[in-house]
This record gives structure tokens, sequence and C-alpha cells, in this order.
């Protein structure tokens, strides 16, 4: 039988830092989109209750329980973060895919982490604005993401395949900044 | 020297050295170029744009139109850097502009005398014939003798930066009004952002002598800055010019991050280009001084009257050894007393008003006014006019005070009008102009330091009130409330020489006149035939001193003549700074495959495909031409087995009760009767008939599909599919969802491919389980995979999805297994040319200008089912005679390669545009066949097959005769896919 090791698509560019701001690799070990079955929201929030804890978030919210999250991705949309969908009934009343290796998902965080993302992302990023229960779809460089607002930052998701220009523009921003914050 | 012994802003414990033409200087910190120039003396700064005119500076801020530098040396320059903005910093090198071979002696002023054939519009008029020569010989020589700075042709190599910010209010100016804005608006709790374009937060209190509460402007100033800069809600921003107002509360704003700087850091940008939303905003962006046109008024030395104070009072620096003056307003008193005070010695105040006297101890001439100046390159006298008759006054500064125009260019950047005041003979702000803006201080007309500082408060408490907020108790600090005392006067007339409106781009009174005279009577037109107000100054100490001459002309009033309009940027942006963060290949992102480490490490040749970066070629040892790799990569691929990362095609999962009915809605074959465990061929059209994509659909269970879209269209096809479900179907029971980044997926095609895959798989594959167009689920490793027996390359071919992480390791499996059955890697070439000889599609077909019938598809559109398209590609002039079909070309004698985009013309035809019948859309080599083939869209192609055509590319120079047939080439009855 081949043994094929896995790889992470942040393998070999992460950890980075600069000045007082980190970019780190936080990939969670499942992730999984989760879209209501026509006419069925009210029966998959119960099921999502009884089988994870969580109630359906409303638009642009993360709900939490223990170790796993749930993010609204768009209309009846969601994505399960940190647990596979463990109930049996759920496929009953949501259709469900694999994403756990379609994202590459990062912390950016520390003083400075908005000033960094506001490089490249148009949301208001002020914490009483964007702050923790939030999360939103946005654009980063020209990237689709999904930026979720955790402790001192931010968490940052991009498609795999795009993990080395979103490491490569967050990086050339925290250089940056480092050194604007000693320019008087 | 005429740096003054003490006083100012600057720090005299940090003193600079640096150069201007070569020559070695000496400054200090808090200096401005132009004012360490004026300290050491230097009046001649640049030549004018036209008629080489030597000029010197005429302001102290960024409306300047002559004190333009070139900055720097070697590749990285910058041209037009405006002396009066930029910051001195140790080891500056600036280099005048516009003059040869220097600034003192300048061949082209020659221009100068030929004035009276250069006025407005001489072009137009003179360069008219031969047509040729406005390429070959007017426009170079107006490009070389006329002028600004120059780029050096090189790349910049500096880096820009871009953000966004957001904030409750934006206070657009740092001057009394705008920082009693911002701390009124702070102290009420609103986040707040002050940007100013100056390093140093007070505007105008620098500059002048007025005390606030008590105590210098300036120390004010700085202690409000101070006081902001210490609260948490509040973003200083000082090198700051907000360039435009746009839509939605949304403001450009350009911030200079290290011109400023010796030695700039690594890493540091040059500058950064902002772009702030505001949920309100206060423009406090004060006023510019305006000139008095008179004749000779451009020599160096003649200044605005404001610039005088600015560089005595703030930069300690006094412009001449004997200055004079001459205004319409009690500004310019004000200037004679400040320099009274520093000990300057006063030639004249000449003040057009009658019923005025002097403030101070200085001679006074009123009801004059200055007709004359002399100094060829530095301003040596004035010639003054009164009842009484002429007099000439030695003196080598002349402050020039016409009264003030508030700025009021941004409240013009989304079509508003500004509204002339009488009182004040200026234009103001319209009300409203921008949604969510006020306007404060003297941006509106309000000129005294304390009306000012009440404005700002006052909007500042407005927009809190606005926002739901309490405005703070404010207690307006005392300050001077001079009325507005002025006569309008704009321009002296009756006297000789030229008056000078437009000191950038050489225009004056004359061209005005001469525009007036020729009809280019609106000012839109005026400014377009002069040119006034069409430099990087955009006009800003001229535009109203034009539309006052015009005014006079037309006999109409300055309202009723109008202004021209202000667009963005206020003040001229890099495009570096506009374009940053897409320089070199930050253009676009990068996306990468699975396996691309591996293709690195194998020496592949990589290719862009949209965004993706693929391998085109895996050239071995010996191979000098991409042609001999492809080949052997066909060759291999026909032979034994080859394997290619096909993971950027768009990967779709369809799931729910009504998944087969959308899908028969999209695509034009019927998906509904597909049964689990198989995969079809399908198209999909546009609602226009024009075939969208093509891909597969496989059925992995009852209500759950897979579809692959081609690289290119993925995102198009998840639109198309999320507007059909959201719009034209909602009440389907359907989920769909991208899972292109999940899966990386391969090709391994070729007659030995069963013997890799099957290997591999934990399962049996065999030909009886998975016969061609299955699919399975697999595993590989004990990892969860997807088979799927398809083939785009026309031999047996198996299509392996895995978990994306595990796919670099699966790709290094396949690599090692392929190359012990005798095959291994091909590229992009190589999978184009496959399906060339086959006669499947690629891009270059499926260009979403075909229906299915033209790409020879019409069979897949069913007949028994409605789809999206349907009708629309059924219309008559896309089925009729003489419409497209796509066919096979070959040659008919050797050839060496066909011409994508090459007309088709039948044997006999003229070849000219309208003739041609087709072109030729896809070629290659087939190494199968031992010559080029092609695919080509031809007029009624189909049935002509066997008959001799020419193609022809005139831009390659190649033409040959073809034959039409048929598109597959290789395996025509697909014997090799099954099996």
């Amino acid at each position: 039988m081949v043994d094929l090791v896995a790889k992470s698509p942040l393998s070999g560019l992460l950890p980075r830092s600069a000045g007082q701001v980190t970019l780190t690799e936080a990939a969670p070990a499942f992730i999984s989109s989760i879209q209501a079955r026509q006419g069925k929201s009210s029966a998959l929030a119960k099921a999502l209750q009884a089988s994870h804890g969580l109630t359906l978030p409303e638009v642009g919210k993360v709900t939490a329980a223990a170790d796993h999250r749930l993010l609204w991705f768009g209309t009846d949309q969601y994505l399960l973060i940190g647990a596979t969908p463990a109930a049996p009934s759920l496929p009953e009343f949501a259709a469900l895919t694999d994403q756990g290796d379609a994202w590459a998902v990062m912390h950016l965080v520390g003083a400075g982490a908005a000033e960094v993302l506001a490089r490249y992302c148009p949301l208001d990023l002020r914490t009483e604005r964007f702050g923790i229960g939030q999360t939103a779809r946005a654009p980063l460089a020209d990237m689709p993401a999904i930026i979720t607002p955790i402790a001192q930052g931010f968490e940052i998701m991009v498609l795999q395949s795009l993990s080395r220009t979103a490491v490569h523009h967050l990086h050339q921003a925290m250089l940056s900044l480092a050194a604007q914050a000693s320019l008087i | 020297m005429s740096r003054l012994t003490s006083g100012g802003q600057i720090d005299r414990t940090q003193p600079l050295r640096f150069s201007f033409d070569g020559k070695s200087l000496a400054g200090f910190k808090g200096d401005t170029l132009a004012s360490a120039l004026l300290a050491n003396d230097i009046r001649l700064v640049g030549r004018s744009f036209k008629y080489h005119r030597p000029r010197g500076i005429l302001s102290a801020g960024s409306e300047e139109p002559n004190a333009l530098m070139q900055l720097g040396l070697g590749d990285q320059t910058t041209p037009n850097v405006r002396a009066t903005t930029q910051e001195l910093y140790e080891g500056l090198i600036a280099a005048s502009q516009n003059r040869f071979p220097s600034l003192a002696f300048d061949l082209l002023s020659v221009n100068d005398l030929m004035a009276p054939f250069f006025g407005a519009g001489f072009y137009y008029k003179t360069f008219m014939w031969p047509k040729s020569f406005w390429e070959k010989v007017y426009e170079p020589f107006i490009r070389r003798a006329a002028g600004l700075g120059r780029l050096s042709g090189k790349a910049d190599r500096a880096l820009y930066d871009k953000a966004f910010a957001h904030c409750d209010l934006l206070v657009i100016g740092g001057g009394p009004a705008g920082l009693m804005a911002a701390l009124t608006g702070a102290r009420g709790g609103l986040d707040v952002i002050l940007a100013d374009e100056d390093f140093a937060f007070g505007g105008r209190l620098n500059s002048e002598t007025v005390e606030i509460a008590g105590q210098p402007g300036a120390g004010w100033a700085a202690q409000v800055a101070a006081e902001l800069a210490g609260m948490a809600n509040v973003r200083l921003m000082p090198r700051t010019t907000v360039t435009g107002a746009y839509d939605g509360g949304t403001y450009a704003a350009l911030q200079r991050v290290s011109h400023h700087l010796a030695d700039p850091a690594d890493h540091l940008p040059l500058e950064t280009f902002w772009r702030i939303a505001a949920r309100r905003t206060i423009l406090a962006g004060g006023a510019i001084e305006r000139p008095i046109a008179f004749a000779n008024n451009d020599r160096p030395g003649v200044m605005m009257a404001s610039a005088v104070r600015s560089y005595a009072n703030r930069f300690a620096v006094l412009p001449g050894q004997r200055i004079s003056l001459f205004t319409n307003n009690d500004d310019g008193h004000r200037t004679a007393l400040d320099l009274l005070r520093l000990g300057a010695d006063i030639a004249t105040v000449v003040d057009t008003r009658s019923d005025v006297v002097a403030m101070g101890d200085y001679p006074l001439i009123t009801g004059g006014q200055v007709t004359g100046t002399s100094g060829r390159l530095g301003l040596k006298s004035i010639t003054v006019s009164r009842a009484s008759g002429t007099l000439k006054v030695a003196t080598d500064c002349l402050a020039v005070s016409g009264g003030w125009n508030p700025s009021v260019h941004l409240t013009c950047h989304m079509n508003g009008r500004p509204v002339w005041r009488e009182d004040i003979a200026a234009f103001v702000p319209a009300d409203n102009a921008i949604p969510g803006m006020r306007v404060a201080g003297a941006a509106n007309g309000d000129f005294s330091t304390h009306a000012a500082l009440s404005a700002g408060a006052e909007a500042a408490a407005e927009v809190l009130g606005d926002l739901g907020k309490t405005a703070p108790a404010t207690v307006i600090p005392a300050a001077e409330d001079a009325p507005i005392r002025l006569e309008p006067f704009w321009h002296v007339t009756g006297s000789k020489g030229r008056a000078w409106l437009d000191l950038q781009n050489d225009v004056t009174t004359k061209d005005v006149a001469l525009a007036h005279r020729e009809n280019f009577r609106s000012v839109e037109h005026m400014k377009r035939y002069t040119t006034l107000g069409m430099a990087t100054d955009q006009g800003k100490t001229s535009n109203v001193g034009g539309l006052a001459v015009m005014a006079d002309l037309t006999q109409r009033s300055i309202p009723e003549t109008g202004t021209t309009t202000f667009r963005p940027p206020y003040s001229p942006v890099a495009l570096g700074a506009l374009g940053a963060h897409g320089a070199g290949k930050d253009f676009a992102p990068s996306r990468y495959l699975p396996s691309d480490a591996l293709a690195r490490e194998l020496g592949a040749h990589f290719i862009e495909m949209g965004v993706w970066y693929r391998p085109s070629l895996f050239p071995q040892p010996g191979e000098t031409h991409w042609r001999q790799t492809c080949d052997r990569e066909m060759r291999m691929v026909r032979s034994t087995v080859g394997i290619t990362d096909i993971t950027p095609f768009g990967k779709i999962d369809v799931q729910g009760a009504d998944a087969a009915v959308l899908l028969d809605l999209v695509y034009a074959n019927t998906m509904s009767s597909l049964k689990q465990g198989r995969v079809r061929y399908g198209v999909m059209l546009r609602e226009d008939g024009m075939a969208l994509d093509d891909g597969t659909c496989a059925r992995l269970g009852e209500d759950h599909f897979v579809l692959t879209t081609t690289a290119g269209a993925a995102s198009d096809v998840f639109a198309h599919l999320e507007f059909c479900t959201q719009v034209l179907r909602p009440e389907l029971d359907v989920q769909f969802f991208s899972v292109t980044d999940q899966w990386a997926q391969f090709s391994i095609a070729g007659p030995r491919s069963r013997e890799l895959v099957s290997g591999l798989c934990d399962e049996d594959i065999s030909n009886e389980r998975i016969p061609y167009m299955a699919c399975a689920e697999v595993t590989i490793g004990g990892i969860g995979c997807r088979l799927f027996r398809i083939s785009f390359s026309g031999e047996r071919s198996y299509e392996i999805a895995i978990p994306a992480r595990y796919g670099e390791a699966l790709a290094r499996e396949l690599g090692q297994r392929a190359a012990a059955l005798g095959g291994g890697w091909y590229g992009l070439e190589a999978l184009n040319a496959l399906r060339i000889e086959k006669g499947y599609l690629t891009h270059a077909e499926m260009t979403g200008q075909y229906t299915a019938d033209a790409l020879g598809i019409g069979g897949m559109v069913s007949a028994k089912k409605d789809c999206i398209g349907k009708v629309l590609s059924q219309r008559s002039a896309l089925v009729g005679p003489g419409k497209m079909e796509l066919i096979g070309l070959k040659p008919v004698s050797p050839l060496k390669q066909f011409s994508g985009g090459a007309f088709l013309f039948s044997q006999g035809a003229r070849q000219v545009l309208g003739n041609e019948e087709g072109h030729v859309t896809s070629h290659c080599h087939s190494p199968s066949l031992d010559h080029v083939i092609a695919m080509a869209f031809l007029r009624d192609g189909r049935s002509r097959l066997g008959e001799h055509i020419i193609m022809k590319d005139n831009a390659r120079g190649i033409e040959a005769v073809c034959e039409v047939c048929a598109m597959v080439h290789v395996d025509p009855d697909g014997e090799r896919l099954h099996g």
C-alpha cells in the first residue's frame, strides 16, 4: 500500500513575523460546507443544535462551541469548522461537502494586525464594527477570502491554491508597517 | 544669507546639507526645499513650460506653479516635485527643470522672443501640413522644447502602498478650523481622521503672527495636535493630501510616507494611496491667495504676500533685501507689519484702493498699480502708476495679494458648482455639494481666525448631532476677527508687456483675449484653447484670474462667466501609488498546483493560464526545442502512460432532490438519465444560444453530482448556476458548492494507464468494474479518492481526485510509477496538441461566440427537453446556409505551421476583408501524422470536406493551400478509449 503524506498548503510559508504582528498557520482539523435543503432551515437548525450545540449564525455572524464553530457563508450556507458534521440525520436537512483541504487558514495577530489587513481588505475593521462573533467574505488583494475577528487579530481563510500569494502580500504589508512604525 | 538670526519653526540644532543644480547648500530641519533655497538667496529656480522664461518661487504651498524640481539622480529620479512642499533632508539632490544648458543661460529661451508666434492655439494653426510632419517633426520638437521634468525611462523601483481606512469623521485640513473640528469631534467620541498636506499641523497659523488664547497660533496648533495625537479615537495623517471625493463618503488621499527621509529604511513605502470611507466629512482646506496680473509679473522675486509671510514667519527667511507690496486688501498691509517687525526694509506698499491709510511705518501708495517690472533673472525694480504719474521703485521682492480664493476643489468632484460671494469677491462651495460633507473656515469664506475656529467647532457639533452623539461644551479660544476689506482687482490693463495668469502653462491675459476674439468664450473652451489651468497645478493660482479677464472681455459678471470643472486629483498622484500592490507579478494573484513543487524540481517550463501556473513542458536533457519535448510527451501518452495535473478544472458539487432538474436546464444534453457511477460529457449554453462551457458531469448518487468545468470558465459557470437557482428556478431543491480547491486531480492517460492506476488503488478497477465513462469512490493508501474514467487525449484514461493535502504525495507516487512503465509527466502543450489530434474542443473554439452546432456538437442539444439557450441557438442566421462550422485542416503540401487566427479564403477569391470565409482556431504538429494539423471555423465547413482552401495570415506573412478534413485525426472510432 502506498503511504501518502499530507502537506499543508502553507507548509514552508509560515510562520512569519514583523514588528508586533505574526502570521501563523491555524489549520483546523475539519471544515465542511453545510447548505440547508429547500425549506429545511429550521430542521437543520435543530439538528445542529442537538448534535453540535450550535445555533445557525445570522448573516455575517459566527456561533461557537468549545472547539468548533459555525460561520455564516451565504444564504442558507455555513461552514462548520473544527468538527465533522456528526449527526447521521444531517444530510436529510443539508447538503454537505468536505472543505477541509480547500482552505488555507491563517491567524494574523498582534498590535497593528488590522493595519496590515487594511492594506488589502476594504472592510471596516474597527473592533466595534467588526468584532468577535462576526465574519465576512471579503476581497483580500483581489482574492476571495473569509475574514473572522479573533483575539488580537483576524483569522484569514483563502483558497489553498492562493496561499502563496496571500502570504506574500500579508508579509509585505507586515514588513512595510513594521518599517512605518519606526517613523515619527 | 537671507536667514534671520532667530525665530521661525525651523530646528537650528539640526543643520542639513543639500544640493541644487550641483551646488552644495545649507538649510535646517523644518525647512522646505523652497525656504532653504530662499535662505541661500536663490531666487531663480526654473524655466517656464513654453517660453523658457526665468521663474522663481511664487507660493509656499501645494499650489506652486513655478518651483518644480527634479529630485534625485539616475534611474530613480522624480520629476516635477514642488519645492514648496518638499521637506528638506540631509543629502537632498535637486535640479531645476526645462533648461539647457543651464538655468541662467537657457538656449530655448529663444522661444520667448518668438512669443508672438507661439500664442494660444499656435500649433493647431501652424503645424498643419504636410500631414506626416505632425508625428515626425513637429510633435517631437514641441515635446523637446516644451516641458517640465523628465522621467528616467527606467522602471520605478520605489515601493508604494495602498490602504483602506474608516472613520466617523474625516477632517480635511489641519488649520484653525480643521483642528477645532477634529478636537470637538474627538472629544465628542467620534473616530476622527485628520489629514493635512503639510508635515506640521496648523495651516496658516504656522505662517501668521496671530495669537490664539493669548499664545502664538503655531504654539496653539502644536498643543491641539499633541492632544489629538494622544487620543485613541484619532488618527493624525500629516503629509496627506485628500485628492478626491467620491460616492458614499469615500475619499482618496495620498500620504507621502518617506519623501522626507534621507535614508529610508527597507520596506518603507514612498507613498501610500488611501481610500477613506467616512460617515461625515468636514472640509477645512483653507484658501489660496490669488495674484494680480500685470506686465512681466512672472519675474523671480514676484511672490504671493502670504508666501512672503510664510517664509518670514515660519522659516525665518526674508525673500528679499528690499521688499515691496502690491495689494487690493488688508493682507498686504499685514505683510508689511510682519516684515517691519522682523527688521526688513520695505520699499513701498502699493494699494489699488484710494481710501486706505498705512497701518505702520512704511511708505504707502494708494490708488496705485504696478504696471511693469525689470530684472531678467530676478526682480530689480517695479514701475508704479498712480494718479500723479509713474514711479520706478528699486526692489528685489514684490509681494502680491489679490485676495483669497477658498479651496472649493473637493466640493466640485461630484459636479457641485461653487457659488459667487460678492462680499469677499470669491467662489465658495455650494451647500451639500458632497453628501455628508460640511465646509468650515477659509474654505467656506470665513477668513478670520476667530471665524475659522468657531466654524470648525460648529461643523463638528453638527456632525456629532447627526451621528447621535452629544457635542461637548466647547470654548472657542480668543483670536483676531478682522473683517475682510477688499476691493476686487484682477489685472492691470493698458500697460505694455505680457501679464501672466497661468505661470506653469505660460498663459497671459493676451491669450485669454485671443480666445475671446476667436470666439472660444465659454470658460471650458477658453481653458482648452489657452491651456489655462491645465498644468500639474490645475490652475490653483490662475483659474479665477483667467475667468475674471474673460468676464471683463465679455462684459459679464464673474458668476455669469462661471468656472471650469475641478476634477480629482486635487494635486498630482503618482501612477505608482495608484498601482500599489500591483507591480510586476503582484498584478494578479497566482494559483499554484498541488504538484507545483515537484514540477519545479523536474525543471518544468510554466505557463500562466488565467491565474494558474501550469507546466507547459517537462524538457528532458538534450531537448533543445519545445517541439521536441511536446512531441515526445505526446508519443509517450499514446504509447505508454502520461500524467498531468488537472486540478485547475472547476469542480462543482451539486446535490438536492432537484439536482437533475437543474442540470437538465443548464446542460444542453440530458443529465437526468445519467446512471449512478457514470460520467457524461456535457455542454452548457448561454441564454443567447452560444456555448458557455463544456465539461463532464458525474453522478455520484441519486441526488449527488460533480461537474467539471474548463479552468478558465469555472467562476462563470458557478455564477451562471447561482443565477439559475436564485432567479430562474428558486423553488428547486438544489445545493451546490465549489470543491475546486478541495481536490487535487490528476489525469493518467495512455495504454498503460490502467496498469498504473490499478497498482495504486486498493479496489478492483478492471474494465468490467470501471468501464469508459464510469466513476467510483476508491481508496489510495487508505485515503478516500474519486476515480473517473474519462479522457481528453483519446487514450484510455483515468482521473484521480484526492484531497488536496495529499496532492503532492500522490503526484510523486504517480511520477515514479509512470517512469517505471516508460511514461512520465506531460505539460499543457502536449495536452492541447493531444486534444487537437482528437478534434476535442479547446478554449480557442469555446470563445462564447459559437453555438453548439458551429462547434460540431449540435447533436448534444437534446430535442426532447428545453434548456437554457436552446431557443436562441436556433435563430435563422445561426442555422441557415453560410453558418460557421468547425472543421479540421491539413496541409496539401509540406507546411511548417498553421497560424492561429489566419483567415480562410476560397481559392481564386480576392483576399480582402469581407471575402474571408473563416479562420484557424487551434493548430499543432501531430507526431502521429508527422505533419501539422489545425481546427478552423469555415462557412458551411462540414459540407466542404476535401475542398482546397487558402489560409492567409497577413501579419505573419503565411499563406498556404490546405485541405478541409474531419477534425478527428487519431483513432477516429475511439477504440482506444474503451477496453
